[in-house]
């Protein structure tokens, strides 16, 4: 079976001497390494072909060794399935890519990520969305012949489009009032709005190390206030949502 | 996800959970191009397109009306076109044996199609 280097993570410190061992295993329970190029490094281990199937364990696995790395070394988290055939690819990678790699270590330095998703069961939800529609308002239309079909096509769909403007504005102003706070605590953001028609809000925070605690209780404070929403807070995670490059 | 990772949550995060499959099962990861059901499976997946094309239309068109930049006549064609559309739709779901969650998509922020 073919043997390739996985690599998990570019790291920022120079650790390609041999006193700087991270003693963790890695997918193939061959131990993690580190392969130098300046003062950057990747962290690698060797992997069977087989041993990089997509699954959720391995993925999971993936994620435990990128954490593990990540609580000892300030890094950017590599997709999962980044393979290379040997150390000498590895180190090209990193010259090829070094200013971009520097910039985004820069970045994410004593920085922690975290995820929210707010869940809204507008079933349950005491809604109230603006359901008035005045044909007044819409003169031409109001004037065509009352008993043309196309009229009162236009017209049921007019309401329905009224109605699910409403709709957004609400979850809008309720996105505004949840992200607006925690914007300001965090470093960078990225907000996904109605995900679903249920999670209304999907976003990942980079939050500086020394702010996390007060972030979480912004969170936990937001939580008590909005009493009908349902809230998912997860982390501090490794920065993946907050590192961009295209590597060459 | 290991459970020290969550912070906060309200009581169930099952819910969350499932609705998050739903982004991964938005669109299906391949055609079935079994030979028995090919014609089906490529139905299914042009319909949903147009589908999207013509929701996005009838967006549009409300717009249009609302911004009254459309005469009467081109208000009334507009409402002849919009509901023949709809209705050819109907015709084609019926053909191919498709229901209205068949053709759904996610579509991020304009939520489902469906």
């Amino acid at each position: 079976m073919k043997e390739y280097k996985c690599i998990y993570a570019i790291l920022d410190s120079d650790v390609k001497s041999s006193d700087h061992k991270p003693e963790i295993m890695g997918l193939d329970s061959s131990p993690v390494y580190f392969v130098g190029f300046r003062d950057i490094s990747a962290a690698v281990s060797n992997v069977n072909q087989d041993k990089m199937k997509v699954s959720s364990d391995i993925a999971f696995s993936y994620e435990k060794i990128i954490e593990d790395l990540w609580m000892k070394y300030n890094l950017l988290p590599m997709r999962f399935g980044s393979v290379m055939k040997n150390d000498t690819n590895v180190i090209e990678i990193m010259k090829k890519n070094y200013s971009d790699f520097i910039d985004n270590l820069k970045k994410v330095e004593n920085k922690s990520e975290f995820g929210l998703e707010i869940l809204c069961d507008l079933n349950k939800t005491d809604f109230k969305t603006d359901n008035t529609f005045n044909l007044n308002n819409y003169k031409k239309l109001k004037q065509l012949d009352k008993n043309s079909v196309y009229r009162n096509y236009l017209i049921d769909k007019l309401k329905q489009h009224k109605s699910e403007d409403s709709f957004m504005k609400k979850i809008d102003d309720i996105i505004e009032e949840i992200h607006s706070p925690l914007k300001k605590l965090s470093y960078l953001s990225n907000v996904t709005k109605m995900v679903t028609t249920k999670i209304i809000l999907n976003a990942t925070y980079l939050v500086k190390n020394d702010m996390k605690d007060e972030f979480i209780q912004t969170t936990q404070q937001i939580k008590r206030e909005k009493k009908d929403l349902k809230f998912l807070l997860t982390g501090p995670w490794p920065p993946y949502n907050f590192v961009n490059l295209s590597i060459k | 996800m290991n459970d020290d990772k969550i912070i906060i949550k309200s009581e169930s995060i099952d819910e969350i959970a499932e609705e998050l499959e739903k982004v991964e099962n938005a669109l299906p990861n391949r055609i079935n191009a079994d030979p028995d059901n090919v014609e089906h499976g490529l139905a299914k997946l042009v319909l949903t397109l147009i589908e999207l094309i013509r929701k996005l239309v009838e967006k549009q068109s409300m717009r249009r009306i609302e911004s009254d930049s459309l005469t009467e006549e081109e208000i009334e064609r507009l409402g002849e076109t919009l509901m023949k559309l709809e209705n050819k739709m109907s015709e084609l779901k019926e053909i191919f044996g498709l229901k209205d969650e068949d053709l759904n998509l996610n579509l991020g922020p304009l939520g489902d199609l469906m």
